[in-house]
């Protein structure tokens, strides 16, 4: 299987490099999407999503559209929706080329974080061991009926915790509990516990700043930090601030959060918070504080704080640090071994900044 | 001469109808430029204001893209390069509308006499008197003027001096009486010079439009339509700030200028200059420019509204004001406004916005 998949790659390489060829794959492509294989699907999903109603109805227009969105694909390494997000439809071959596509970026990290370190974000109590001194709080992992003693210990010290299953991302099933001390109550949820996949992991509860908290106070607000590391040398590449919405007690874009882009020099907020569905906020909904314009507070700390993270476990060469403030400090909430951040910012390519990682990658 | 001009109007026409004949004739145009030394050098320069390091290839191709742009979209070199045409495919180039053809409609749409209005800066304070809240006097040449400077100071002790149809900030100088070297003489000989123009009290600024830039006076540019059932409609509307120890706050005299949410009154996004040059805070007094609130937006939004509606049949009219402790008040209104600054700064061209009213209604 991983040898066709390296043939394809090859195979794709070889097209790029022939106009001709780029052509005919594009048309191939499209008669797949024609007969309803292949992309066919997300294509008509995506198209119903961004393009407006009247122009819907032009065939010739979606042909077009469906033809350079299957180019696009091929030539920029851009997914379908990036397509949307980017508005690559308003761009020539100069502007496509500022931008990062999610292919791309997903052929580095198959590349880069192959070996087994990296599996040690995906372990989130992996992850605490390694990182322990910059989390700021108590993690425990609870797999199986041993564990009881452990959990019961964890509850009376901290009876408000996070409960997040082990091998899950996307703020899929994370929760907050409050535990009350009786002992019923206590043995339900560690049943509930070992029924999640994979056992589960408790954190205490992060009590974040009034500075980061007044975005979204119901949900911990973090910065995504994105870093790439390699031979010694840190690159910042971008950083990204979310926050929740509607009362909802995680923060990922996907569950409905807002999310907004960081200038790196500065710390200030250089975007309007956008939601999953491109809405754009000036202020907050929830909350009414104002979002673009913001500074990020304690952003050299910050910086210096990654410097220390990042060496930890060099191996692992592009991380999205994703950090919280508390009272004393920035903290670690969790680290991401493909921080999937290009997306978020629509106005302007990355390619410059993730450009010393292709170096690297060629090198 | 008139047959001359007759042909040269109706093939630029044709060119911005047929985008075929628009490139061959670019392609003339180039020729041309090629064999003319002179006429090349010039376009050269400008090109090498905006991008630097360019091999020979990569100009000959930027120089064939602008004469194409320039005939088929009517945008000059700055605006090329300030709107990012370099990068944009033709629907995203489509979207923009570069200043003279906006200065186009504008004088297609009014006549002499209603420009005078505003083109002569006392009628203008005759007309919007009530909204400039602050005193100003005309004078007609020498042998008033020392009468009238005399009369003026003992009401106030500092004023302005601007010469009575000048347009972006040339050859206004601000007058203290206090200051050490102030001799009346030079005043009035600076007075002979420009022959009929105004005196005006100082605007004393405040709030956040002052901290930004305190040595000039910066203003809010408020552009309003007024449609046939004579409703004011607000265009757009961006941030005016000066730079170094100049006293006004025109683009073209070095000044920054920024996009202002019609709906919020937050600046929106970072200034820029002339050049195209991005700051996230001043660079002269570095407060940040970028989520700025501008104060009582509500009532800017109301005052234009109302001031538009005193002569409705000037149909655009781009107003600047000034923020005071008495609130906003009216530094000058213009009719034709420049769209270049909300163009750039915004990121989103407002060709729609100008064709669904003033070209609609040309037609």
């Amino acid at each position: 299987m991983r040898k066709i998949v390296l043939k394809k790659e090859l195979l794709k390489k070889m097209i790029r490099d022939n106009k001709l060829l780029i052509k005919l794959y594009v048309e191939y492509q499209y008669l797949k999407v024609y007969m309803n294989k292949g992309d066919a699907k997300e294509l008509e999903k995506c198209i119903r999503e961004f393009v407006s109603e009247e122009k819907q109805v032009d065939k010739k227009y979606i042909r077009r559209l469906k033809k350079d969105i299957l180019y696009c694909k091929l030539v920029y390494f851009t997914s379908i929706e990036e397509y949307f997000f980017y508005r690559f439809e308003k761009l020539n071959e100069v502007g496509r080329n500022e931008y990062v596509g999610k292919l791309q970026l997903t052929e580095f990290w198959d590349k880069f974080n192959k070996d087994e370190t990296h599996l040690i974000f995906l372990d989130k109590e992996k992850s605490y061991q390694a990182f322990k001194e910059y989390y700021g709080r108590e993690v425990i992992k609870i797999e199986s009926e041993s564990d009881y003693s452990k959990f019961v210990e964890f509850t009376h010290k901290h009876p408000k915790f996070i409960m997040k299953p082990l091998a899950d991302h996307k703020g899929n099933g994370v929760k907050i509990i409050e535990c009350i001390t009786e002992n019923v109550e206590v043995e339900t949820i560690f049943n509930e516990c070992l029924t999640l996949s994979g056992g589960a992991v408790l954190e205490e509860v992060i009590i974040q700043a009034e500075e980061m908290a007044k975005f979204h106070p119901e949900s911990v607000n973090t910065i995504r930090f994105v870093t790439f590391y390699n031979k010694g040398v840190l690159n910042k590449i971008c950083a990204v601030i979310r926050m929740g919405r509607n009362g909802s007690c995680i923060d990922n874009a996907c569950a409905g959060g807002i999310y907004a882009t960081i200038d790196m020099e500065t710390g200030i907020i250089d975007s309007p918070g956008t939601s999953h569905t491109m809405e754009k906020y000036f202020r907050h909904p929830d909350t009414n504080a104002q979002i673009l314009g913001a500074q990020i507070p304690y952003w050299e700390e910050l910086n210096e704080l990654v410097e220390k993270v990042v060496i930890v476990v060099p191996e692992m060469k592009q991380v999205g640090w994703d950090f919280a403030l508390t009272d004393n400090g920035w903290v670690i909430v969790e680290g991401n071994d493909r921080p999937m951040i290009q997306a978020f910012f629509h106005n302007r390519g990355l390619r410059r900044e993730f450009q010393c990682m292709f170096d690297a990658y060629n090198a | 001469m008139v047959i001359l001009q007759k042909w040269k109007f109706k093939v630029k026409s044709c060119c911005r109808k047929h985008m075929l004949f628009a490139k061959c004739l670019a392609i003339f145009k180039y020729i041309i430029l090629s064999v003319s030394r002179t006429k090349g050098k010039k376009i050269e320069r400008e090109i090498c204001i905006y991008k630097n390091n360019l091999n020979a290839k990569e100009y000959n191709k930027i120089l064939r893209d602008i004469l194409f742009c320039n005939l088929y979209y009517n945008v000059n070199t700055s605006e090329y390069f300030l709107f990012g045409f370099e990068r944009l495919s033709h629907m995203g180039r489509q979207e923009y509308i570069g200043d003279a053809s906006v200065l186009e409609v504008c004088d297609k749409i009014t006549n002499t006499e209603l420009a005078s209005n505003f083109r002569d800066k006392y009628k203008a304070y005759l007309n919007f008197k009530s909204f400039y809240k602050r005193e100003v006097v005309q004078i007609n040449g020498e042998i008033e003027a020392k009468d009238k400077v005399l009369d003026f100071i003992t009401r106030h002790n500092s004023f302005i001096i601007k010469p009575l149809d000048q347009s972006k900030g040339k050859d206004v100088i601000k007058v203290d009486i206090n200051e050490e070297n102030f001799i009346l003489e030079n005043v009035i000989s600076v007075i002979t010079r420009l022959g009929k123009c105004l005196i005006e009290e100082e605007i004393i600024t405040a709030g956040v439009l002052k901290e930004i830039h305190p040595a000039s006076v910066n203003t809010i540019r408020f552009v309003t339509y007024v449609n046939k059932k004579k409703e004011v409609i607000p265009l757009y509307s961006f941030m005016r700030v000066g730079r170094g120890n100049k006293c006004v706050d025109n683009i073209s005299s070095g000044g920054l200028f920024a996009n202002v949410d019609l709906n919020t009154g937050i600046v929106s996004s970072p200034a820029f200059d002339l050049y195209g040059k991005k700051y996230i805070k001043h660079p002269d007094t570095d407060v940040q420019v970028l989520g700025q609130v501008m104060p009582r937006w509500n009532e800017l939004k109301q005052i234009a509204s109302e001031v538009a509606q005193i002569i409705p049949e000037q149909k655009l009219v781009g107003w600047d004001f000034a923020y005071t402790n008495d609130g906003w008040v009216i530094v000058e209104a213009n009719h034709r406004p420049a769209s270049r600054g909300v163009q750039i700064s915004s990121g989103h061209g407002i060709r729609e916005v100008i064709e669904s009213t003033l070209i609609a209604e040309l037609n």
